[in-house]
């Protein structure tokens, strides 16, 4: 499982506080792409690596709270640190309530944007983690045949062989048989790992109809 | 042989007119004295000299008018050098009596001393001017009256001196009208008790000034006192109109700076997070780029085109910092008055500047058409530029509320055919409503829902100083138009 070298996203008006933060993000050997208005980051490619966007609240056109919206509906869920020249408070809580990592008035210490990077890197990559999980166990899933998938979600519920057999009509054998598959296929070693299985890809699918 | 002529007959006409002098000469003093306090130096000296001979000259024409209001039954004479002293005692008892009272501050020990003063003037200038009567008589006083007399003099002179310290004009001419009182109730008291015994032979006395000759000096001193008080009526009226019209002045000057500086304190308010976030953005720069210069000559080998590049950056951001600083420093201060040439196309760019996080913040485009090799227009900066600041942030939220066409602000600088300079700021905002256009310009009208309707008058104020107009049109086809002309070879009145 190899990871790809982190990207850091700074999305800043200022050209001179943009060059500050890419110069000082390089020399502690992160990788960054520089975009000067939400407009141009959202119309740029995204590389497939983890990341977190550096931006600017008060930006020409869409400000940096509208980009936050506008990331969180597209699904997009790159970690965000906010730094600002004026925040206030209803500001602050906007964005912290919507998910940022971290608000950082300027100017603000080194130290504290590379902790706020860190830690949005660390979230970024346990997401992409989980992420990567659930798409791993979906595929699973999607090898099981009807049945099976019927037979795991009664097996998850808790449900005995005798009562499976019950609700679907078959006999307690061929439950057995369909236990089996399901076991190997979703390649889970204990009845507590599959019911950990369904679990996410359960909230997976909650995750998703909750964005859309 | 006592009481042979007590009751002695009066000419009315001239008792009114002895009394009217002695109240003329009482207010007329006062009234000088007064002014001692009220002003400083050599003046101080007139004041006085001029109160000390109204007040004895006044007391010395009312006795010599009382006295030829009395009919005495034998001829009278008055002794030249006794009629002369009763001229000099009052004059130099008046002066010591209004010195003691008003040359320096009020203490009840003075005003006593010099009440008293000027009611001995009073008795003694009495007395003596009786003394000088030569007539073929007796002449003795009713000790009682004589009594009633000083102490009328003493108390009423008094309480002349000690009224003014109310210092109300009406209160000052009621004691004028009490030291008047002084003279003339000592005076008529004390005749009241004159008992006049002719002589058995009754002879004429020889020598000396007779009432014929006398009348002529009581009447010149008269004429004096009311030509002093002639003068001192015209002097009031200039130094009061004098001190009314500098009040005003002075009372629209502080209105007028007051209420510049007020409103520019609310622009400043309306500005404090432009301000902030201006400040902080070079600072912020700064601030990382020397961390990163400090990271990056850190690490083995030290990576030493970055740390020069980042140097170069926080030079630069510095220096932007400093501008800010000193913008806002101009714009704060309050005794802006100064006159110098102006290129008003730069300062419509570092207006522009000013506001660039506004403009941006509010999605509005600006386009700027300044005419080339403009003259410069000589007048206080500080004070133009808050009028194009004022015009374009009121463009700015003219247009916040606009959505279905673009917010495009247009600042125009041109020539007019006058010679004069032209700027246009344009927006296509809101607009104005056809029937406020007339009252814009009034302070504390406004349309705005948080504005206190002082931007619009100041900045007409301004620009009127400079000798030139603001004025406003409706735009076309929305939003509005303000322009003002600025004479090019103007010094700024402001």
């Amino acid at each position: 499982m190899t990871e790809e070298k982190p990207v850091v996203v700074i999305v800043e008006d200022d050209p001179s506080m943009r060059a500050a933060l890419d110069s000082l993000l390089r020399s502690v050997g992160l990788r960054t792409e520089l975009f000067d208005s939400a407009e141009a980051f959202l119309s740029s490619r995204r590389p497939d690596a983890p990341g977190c966007i550096v931006l600017d609240l008060r930006l020409p056109g869409k400000s940096g709270l509208r980009l936050q919206t506008d990331l969180a509906v597209a699904d997009i869920d790159l970690p965000i640190i906010f730094i600002s020249g004026h925040a206030d408070i209803p500001m602050t809580v906007r964005a912290m309530k919507a998910g940022a990592v971290e608000f950082l008035p300027k100017p603000f210490r080194d130290q504290d944007i590379l902790d706020a990077i860190e830690s949005a890197l660390q979230r970024d990559r346990i997401r992409r983690a989980d992420h990567r999980s659930v798409v791993m166990l979906q595929s699973r899933f999607d090898t099981l045949t009807g049945r099976e998938q019927q037979v795991m979600h009664l097996v998850v519920a808790g449900k005995l062989n005798k009562q499976i057999a019950a609700d679907l009509s078959v006999s307690e054998i061929t439950v057995k048989a369909h236990r089996g598959r399901v076991m190997r296929k979703m390649e889970a070693h204990s009845i507590a790992d599959l019911v950990r299985m369904a679990d996410k890809l359960g909230n997976a699918g909650n995750r998703r109809s909750g964005h859309g | 042989m006592r009481l042979a002529y007590i009751f002695h007959p009066y000419d009315p006409t001239l008792v009114i007119v002895s009394v009217s002098v002695a109240m003329l000469a009482a207010y007329v003093s006062l009234e000088l004295a007064g002014r001692i306090r009220a002003t400083t130096g050599g003046v101080r000296f007139a004041w006085l000299a001029a109160g000390g001979v109204s007040l004895g000259g006044g007391i010395w024409s009312m006795h010599f008018i009382g006295m030829l209001a009395l009919v005495l039954p034998v001829p009278v004479t008055y002794d030249v050098r006794l009629t002369v002293l009763s001229f000099v005692i009052p004059i130099i008892l008046g002066l010591a009596g209004l010195y003691v009272v008003f040359w320096h501050d009020q203490s009840w020990p003075r005003l006593i001393s010099g009440g008293v003063m000027i009611g001995v003037g009073i008795i003694a200038m009495h007395y003596v001017g009786m003394a000088a009567i030569r007539m073929p008589a007796m002449a003795s006083y009713e000790p009682f009256w004589v009594t009633v007399s000083v102490v009328i003099a003493l108390t009423a002179s008094t309480i002349a001196v000690w009224l003014p310290y109310f210092s109300l004009s009406a209160v000052i001419r009621f004691c004028g009208s009490s030291l008047g009182f002084a003279i003339a109730g000592m005076h008529y008291t004390s005749v009241a008790g004159y008992i006049c015994t002719p002589t058995k032979d009754g002879s004429i006395p020889l020598g000396g000034l007779s009432p014929h000759g006398l009348a002529p000096w009581v009447a010149g001193v008269s004429l004096v006192l009311l030509w002093t008080i002639l003068v001192l009526a015209a002097y009031n009226r200039r130094v009061e109109q004098f001190v009314r019209e500098a009040d005003v002045q002075a009372a629209l000057h502080n209105a007028g700076s007051e209420l510049a500086r007020v409103a520019r304190l609310f622009m400043v308010g309306e500005l404090t997070a432009l301000i902030a976030h201006e400040i902080n953005q070079p600072l912020g720069a700064i601030v990382t780029s020397a961390n990163a210069g400090r990271l990056w000559l850190a690490r083995s080998p030290p990576n030493i085109d970055e740390a020069q590049q980042l140097l170069y950056r926080i030079a630069s951001d510095a220096d932007r910092a400093s501008q800010v600083i000193a913008r806002i420093r101009t714009f704060l201060r309050r005794d802006a008055a100064e006159s110098g040439p102006i290129d008003i196309n730069d300062m419509i760019r570092q207006v522009l500047a000013l506001v660039r996080n506004e403009i941006e913040g509010h999605k509005t485009t600006v386009r700027t058409e300044l005419a080339v090799a403009l003259p410069p227009v000589i007048g206080d900066k500080v004070q133009l530029e808050q009028v194009v600041l004022n015009l374009v942030l009121n463009a700015i939220e003219a247009m916040a509320e606009v959505s279905e066409r673009p917010r495009e602000l247009l600042i125009r600088s041109q020539l007019d055919a006058w010679g004069a300079i032209l700027v246009s700021v344009d927006d296509t905002g809101t607009g104005l409503d056809p029937t406020a256009l007339d009252k814009i310009f009034n302070t504390l009208f406004t349309t705005k829902p948080k504005g206190i309707g002082l931007g619009l008058s100041i900045s007409r104020s301004i620009i009127e100083a400079h000798g030139g107009h603001l004025w406003a049109s409706p735009g076309s086809p929305h939003g509005a138009s303000f322009h003002f002309s600025l004479p090019t070879r103007t010094v700024s009145a402001a």
